[in-house]
């Protein structure tokens, strides 16, 4: 283009097998059909990745995207987005962070396409125009800390540092990227996929301009909608920067739907983590509120808390119980270093011990390592050797499919992920407890797999929760955009139409990604005024309606490139030990899941969505109707 | 560069690095009203890792304060008026 301001209006493609760098203008049609960020990203990684390659080898494309809002005053518009085939779950990868997506805007890219595979590891330095693969020789081995820098002692300060540590060179299934030592691109393996592209790192120095079509209107939206963030949301806002997002499982009563730990650990009262840790709040471009901290202990140990919850509290703290905010901080911070999703890391170190304490896994197999739930020195020894792929942390480094195929002995009933994902410990909640809630349905049926991407949601009373589930809905409705003349059918139901209400919120949810927005829940705008905060930063005349008909195409696509891939009706199923075993948490026991109940969700979600109801595909007319008809025949849909 | 600048001044301790001064400098000041961190008159220098962010302002600020209007997180305060009392609390003005 460059047809429009807001955009950079410039893709960035590199070839690190050709050595070529290429820089394509963005296409005014897929801004707008597309929006930017996640959607966009979609839309190339759809039309990019062949079906069927490894997601490890050089075929695999790996696309970061920004957002039209990125760049700009807009309230928390920080957001990227990275996609690529995931080498967990062999679908499609999706992961999301804060302090990449600015400088890239800055530099004059909307997105970066990574082709290929380098011959030697190198880093990719990106200085305006300036687009250079750079040996990296002498940083591969190096922790994400270290890293980073070195390049900045190299390179500058002023670079923005995204890198992966040891788990990525290694391909640990899942290994992170990650933003300056603080934010992560953290589920679905895209740092090992990096790694696969013997790319260590990408360095980004932007001094461009990001212009939007009407900046009086522009300002105007950002003053409003900041002072309504603020003063609506103040008490709320204020633990976000006292706990990070802990605030949030603290706040929402994620606690009472945990299984019961089996011991003592800190990590179910922050304020001893308050003690225990000397804290600044960080904040991404553009934000008010910074939630990430940087957290520094007496003894020495400081890490960059993208999460305090995701990356922190809940995978070592609730999953892992390790007994204090010291031991807790000791694996974070490892974590951080060498570059995993703490999600996973934890869940696969989880599953081992659970292995280990029934019989199923002996010494034997851990190359003569016990295994001590809530044991640091367990804790971290298993890091190390699944950072570095050593003996029985090669295994845990496949991720928990490959694993259970590994182990075998009847170590898949111990296991517990969708699409190869391991549970969310963020989550905090038990499926058992809280599956008739589109917090955790929508993680059953999301095509990257077990995570929850509806935030907001939470503000929805859970199962045992009878009070207030209409309300907040109905409070939800306009935020999300849902018509009027739909809200009958989305209230219909106990306790409310679940699937139907989940497709709202997941359209809502790819818009405000697509913008390049943060979703925590204080920081949410309706869709109204998103579609204002689009039409003055690009000119482009969108409606609330078009943005949302975007979000259902891109969702459309997601699912297509599932579809593509292979995957079916089979693979949106919960986990099956969860409708095995009965559960105990605070808020009550709760039975097994019934897999009709399950049924019954699934069958009405692919109804809302106008798929097929025996195998989940799109169908060739939805598809039709959003446009994507050359997916319909890729997929040989029948007419 | 000066961390003051003339009525302007920096509490660094309190800066979270989000950018949202240099940002507004940026297009309250620069002819093309856009977003633009390096014509910014202010600067916020992350070191991410020290949990620290440099603040400093270029010759040609005119402290029109739009970057005070804009820090939600109090990191910089605009002085009305010269005291000692404003120096021995912060930074304090420089002219």
């Amino acid at each position: 283009m460059n047809a429009a301001c807001g955009y950079a209006g410039t893709i960035l493609s590199v070839d690190l097998s050709s050595h070529t760098v290429e820089k394509i203008p963005l296409d005014t049609d897929l801004a707008r059909d597309y929006i930017g960020g996640h959607g966009i990203n979609a839309k190339l990684l759809y039309d990019l990745v062949k079906p069927g390659i490894d997601p490890l080898s050089p075929e695999n494309v790996l696309i970061f995207g920004t957002g039209p809002l990125v760049g700009t005053m807009a309230p928390v518009a920080a957001r990227a987005t990275a996609m690529a085939k995931s080498p967990l779950s062999g679908l499609i990868g999706i992961s999301n962070a804060g302090h990449f997506g600015a400088m890239l805007k800055f530099a004059g890219y909307d997105h970066l396409v990574i082709k290929g595979r380098a011959e030697r590891p190198v880093y990719l330095n990106i200085d305006d125009e300036d687009v250079q693969i750079v040996d990296a020789a002498h940083l591969w081995g190096k922790d994400v800390a270290e890293t980073t820098d070195a390049l900045w002692q190299e390179i500058g300060d002023e670079y923005w540092v995204t890198c992966i540590g040891q788990a990525g060179e290694n391909l640990v299934r899942f290994a992170a990227i990650l933003c300056n030592k603080h934010s992560a691109f953290g589920r679905t393996g895209l740092g090992a996929v990096m790694g696969s592209k013997n790319l260590k790192a990408i360095a980004i120095r932007g001094r461009k301009s990001v212009t939007v079509a009407d900046g009086r209107k522009f300002m105007k939206l950002v003053d409003q909608n900041l002072q309504a963030m603020l003063s609506q949301h103040t008490a709320e806002i204020k633990m976000f920067q006292e706990q990070g997002t802990y605030a949030h499982v603290l706040q929402s009563g994620h606690m009472n739907f945990i299984p019961r730990p089996s011991r003592d650990t800190e990590a179910f009262d922050y304020q001893k983590c308050m003690d225990a840790f000397q804290r600044t709040n960080v904040s991404c471009i553009a934000c008010p509120v910074g939630c990430k901290q940087w957290l520094k202990h007496e003894n020495g140990m400081e890490f960059g808390a993208s999460c305090t919850a995701g990356t922190v509290g809940m995978p070592y703290g609730v999953e892992l119980l390790l007994p204090t905010w010291t031991d807790i901080g000791k694996a974070a911070d490892l974590g951080q270093r060498y570059g995993v999703d703490s999600i996973d890391m934890a869940g696969m170190i989880s599953w081992a011990l659970e292995l280990y304490e029934n019989g199923v896994i002996t010494k034997e197999d851990t190359d003569g390592l016990e295994l001590l739930r809530g044991d640091a020195g367990t804790t971290l020894e298993l890091m190390r050797r699944i950072a570095y792929r050593e003996g029985f942390g090669d295994t845990l480094a496949e991720g928990i499919v490959r694993a259970c195929q590994r182990v075998g002995r009847g170590s898949e009933a111990y296991a517990q992920h969708i699409k190869g994902l391991g549970k969310p410990p963020r989550l905090g909640l038990d499926l058992r407890a809280v599956l008739k809630h589109t917090y955790q349905f929508g993680g059953v049926v999301n095509p990257r797999g077990w995570h929850p991407d509806c935030y907001r949601v939470v503000g929805i009373p859970f199962s045992g929760e009878k009070e207030g589930t209409i309300e907040a809905i109905k409070d939800l409705a306009p935020m999300f955009g849902i018509p009027p003349q739909a809200m009958a059918a989305v209230l219909a139901g106990k306790p409310y139409n679940i699937p139907l209400f989940t497709k709202f919120a997941e359209e809502y949810y790819v818009v405000v990604h697509s913008l390049g927005l943060c979703d925590r829940p204080f920081a949410l705008m309706s869709i109204e005024i998103l579609a204002d905060f689009y039409l003055a930063a690009t000119g482009l005349a969108i409606t609330a309606a078009d943005l949302l008909l975007a979000g259902e195409r891109v969702w459309n696509i997601q699912k297509a490139f599932n579809i593509r891939e292979g995957a079916s009706r089979q693979d949106d199923r919960v986990p099956e030990r969860v409708t095995r075993e009965a559960v105990e948490v605070r808020a009550g026991k709760f039975p097994p899941v019934l897999v009709a109940d399950v049924n019954v969700l699934i069958e009405g979600y692919y109804e809302a969505r106008s798929w097929e109801k025996e195998t989940g595909k799109p169908t060739a007319a939805k598809l039709k109707a959003l446009g994507l008809e050359a997916i319909a025949r890729d997929l040989a849909l029948p007419s | 560069m000066p961390k003051t600048k003339k009525k302007i001044s920096a509490i660094e301790e309190r800066c979270s690095g989000c950018q949202r001064c240099a940002l507004a400098c940026s297009f309250f000041t620069s002819p093309e009203k856009a977003f633009n961190l390096s014509k910014s008159k202010i600067t916020v220098v992350p070191s991410w890792d020290l949990g620290h962010f440099e603040i400093s302002f270029s010759e040609d600020c005119t402290h029109c304060a739009k970057c005070v209007q804009y820090c939600e997180f109090g990191a910089l305060k605009r002085h009305e008026q010269v005291s000692a009392a404003s120096r021995s609390n912060d930074h304090g003005p420089t002219d």
